[in-house]
């Protein structure tokens, strides 16, 4: 092609980042802009996944309960000690970070579905401390009465995080920002470890990678995200339960990643908004729901491997660039 | 034959590999000079690859030692034996598939640079900065192995022996001391084995200590200077090419009683 071209994913990102920001404003219901932000909720666990996953071919079963002791350090900060959101943050980010460690340590030494089945056993224990935790946690009853962000007071102005609104915005600048970090993994030396290790660890260590340090820290990197992740969800849903934690979470959220496409950026986001506006409609018909959901996402599978993100840009390439080869 | 002083590089002393009950390395001791090409030979079983994985620490010896660089190095893990300058190619060609070639060469130069996810977050200007001087290195690792014009391919679309010359490349890539290669003309042709020898020799020239196994007489015969035999996990033989060739025991290990003079 001889004019200069942008490309297509520049394009989409651009139209998506727009909508995104409007999203409020088109809102015509409350319960749109509720699930507007679910979705990006579930996009930030979506994005944790992909990090530890998609770049490093770790699959954690984990992350569900990496995401509810972020959701719980926040929730019992709040509720118990009257911490507010904005030092609580980082404090529950610091948390996850920890217990990300303590579980990728010992789970990262195992390979393949070794590594899976021992995640998923340390989200199975970290529920049941959750649940057995509660004079803290509150125990099956759960935790209600979770503040949200409020406001931040500061000398000229003070940003109020009270309305729906504005916690929609609040989730999605950290989302963008998370987004960034993903992105600076992706582009960096360590993406490109992470993605020799997802192929071959045995010869990334014969040329001298460390491959456990590599994924270990990748593993806190996912962990602390997921946790975060797990505080704008206790901000925002004012209740916790042990199921929040539970590794149910993690396994929507690798079926939302594997939707959208593995290892993509905008994968962390299509899966999301495909499934979860899939299973909102689907409200309607009980009886049939789960089937239905079962089966839109075996189809999905079968005829986009790579997902929506594969699927996409196959489409894009047959429809517009076909006359963009031959020339 | 190039003498070049006798330096030693590795020394192997009364290395044991035990399997269960199976001994897999029997008291090998040998060493290997700085600048020579070892051949390492042996028939099929002998345990030479075993041999190969426990100077790269992928396995631990049961006893013995094993000096590297004037240092004991038994029982380090492999990545610390590959930044002290121990690279290997492996005896089924392993690279990364998936990835362009230059991505390939490229992770063999990121191990000896910073690679922390904190780096890649919070020093990003930096890392960019030193991006130019490693790709230069991995130009250089390219055009040695003479793939520039297919650097931009995934390494999955090269030929059998292109894909040899990249796991060579990658090794290459780490700038070892010592370069052990695991049957690297395995699979190919005439033709591409001699292209494949010559760049090994070219290795050398560049003062890198080779250790090779191989099953090709014709090719030890004319790269190595010498030679040590290994049937059972006991060295039965070592020597020059010349010698070993005439070495009755190593005649019996391959070619069977009725053969040895």
């Amino acid at each position: 092609m001889t004019r200069a071209s942008v490309s297509p994913k520049f394009l989409f990102s651009i139209v998506g980042m727009v909508f995104l920001i409007i999203v409020p404003e088109i809102a015509t219901t409350g319960f749109f802009l509720h699930m507007a932000t679910v979705i990006l909720l579930w996009t930030i666990l979506c994005l944790s996944l992909n990090v530890i996953f998609g770049y490093g071919g770790q699959l954690s079963l984990a992350h569900g309960g990496l995401f509810g002791v972020g959701a719980y350090v926040y929730g019992v900060l709040a509720t118990k000690l009257g911490i507010h959101f904005w030092l609580a943050f980082p404090a529950a980010g610091i948390v996850t970070g920890i217990v990300g460690l303590l579980i990728g340590i010992p789970s990262l030494r195992l390979k393949g579905p070794y590594f899976v089945i021992v995640t998923l056993g340390f989200n199975i224990i970290l529920v049941a401390i959750i649940r057995n935790l509660t004079s803290l946690t509150g125990g099956v009853n759960g935790l209600v009465g979770i503040p949200g962000p409020g406001i931040i007071p500061g000398p000229f102005f003070a940003l109020d995080f009270n309305s729906k609104t504005s916690q929609y915005y609040l989730i999605l600048f950290f989302l963008l920002v998370f987004w960034l970090v993903m992105y600076f993994i992706r582009d960096s030396r360590i993406g490109k470890c992470l993605a020799a290790i997802k192929e071959d660890e045995d010869l990334c260590q014969s040329v001298g990678i460390n491959t456990m340090w590599v994924k270990v820290q990748t593993f806190l990197l996912s962990s602390i995200l997921a946790g975060l992740g797990g505080v704008l969800y206790a901000s925002y849903i004012g209740v916790l339960a042990p199921d929040d934690a539970s590794f149910h979470v993690g396994f929507d959220a690798l079926v939302y990643l594997t939707v959208g496409g593995i290892g993509s950026v905008v994968g962390t986001i299509l899966g999301p908004v495909v499934m979860i506006l899939i299973s909102e409609f689907l409200q309607a018909f009980v009886e049939i729901r789960l089937f239905i959901n079962g089966l839109a996402l075996v189809i999905l599978i079968i005829f986009m491997p790579q997902g929506l993100r594969g699927g996409v840009a196959y489409l894009w390439k047959r429809l517009f660039q076909t006359r963009g080869n031959a020339t | 034959m190039v003498l070049r002083g006798k330096d030693v590089l590795l020394t192997v002393r009364n290395l044991v590999k035990e399997f269960g009950g199976l001994r897999a390395i029997n008291n090998l001791s040998f060493e290997v000079n700085k600048g020579e090409i070892l051949g390492i030979i042996g028939p099929n079983g002998a345990g030479k690859s075993t041999l190969f994985n426990l100077l790269t620490g992928v396995l631990s010896p049961t006893r013995g030692e094993i000096i590297f660089d004037e240092k004991f190095v038994t029982g380090l893990s492999t990545h610390v034996l590959a930044q002290r300058g121990i690279a290997r190619t492996f005896q089924t060609t392993r690279i990364f598939m998936d990835q362009t070639v230059l991505n390939n060469v490229m992770i063999g130069v990121v191990p000896k640079t910073k690679h922390s996810v904190w780096n890649a977050i919070m020093n990003r200007r930096k890392m960019k900065r030193e991006e130019d001087g490693l790709l230069k290195r991995c130009e250089g690792v390219i055009r040695f192995i003479e793939l520039e014009e297919k650097a931009g391919r995934f390494a999955g679309e090269l030929g059998q022996e292109e894909q040899k010359r990249l796991a060579i490349g990658i090794a290459m890539a780490t700038e070892p001391k010592l370069l052990l290669l695991d049957e690297p003309t395995g699979g190919i042709n005439i033709e591409e084995i001699n292209h494949l020898m010559g760049i090994i020799r070219k290795i050398w020239s560049n003062g890198i200590t080779i250790c090779l196994i191989e099953h090709k007489m014709k090719m030890v015969m004319e790269l190595c200077e010498r030679i040590v035999v290994l049937n059972y996990g006991t060295k039965i033989a070592e020597g020059a090419p010349q010698e070993v060739r005439l070495n009755e025991a190593a005649i019996k290990a391959y070619l069977g009683e009725e053969y040895a003079a």
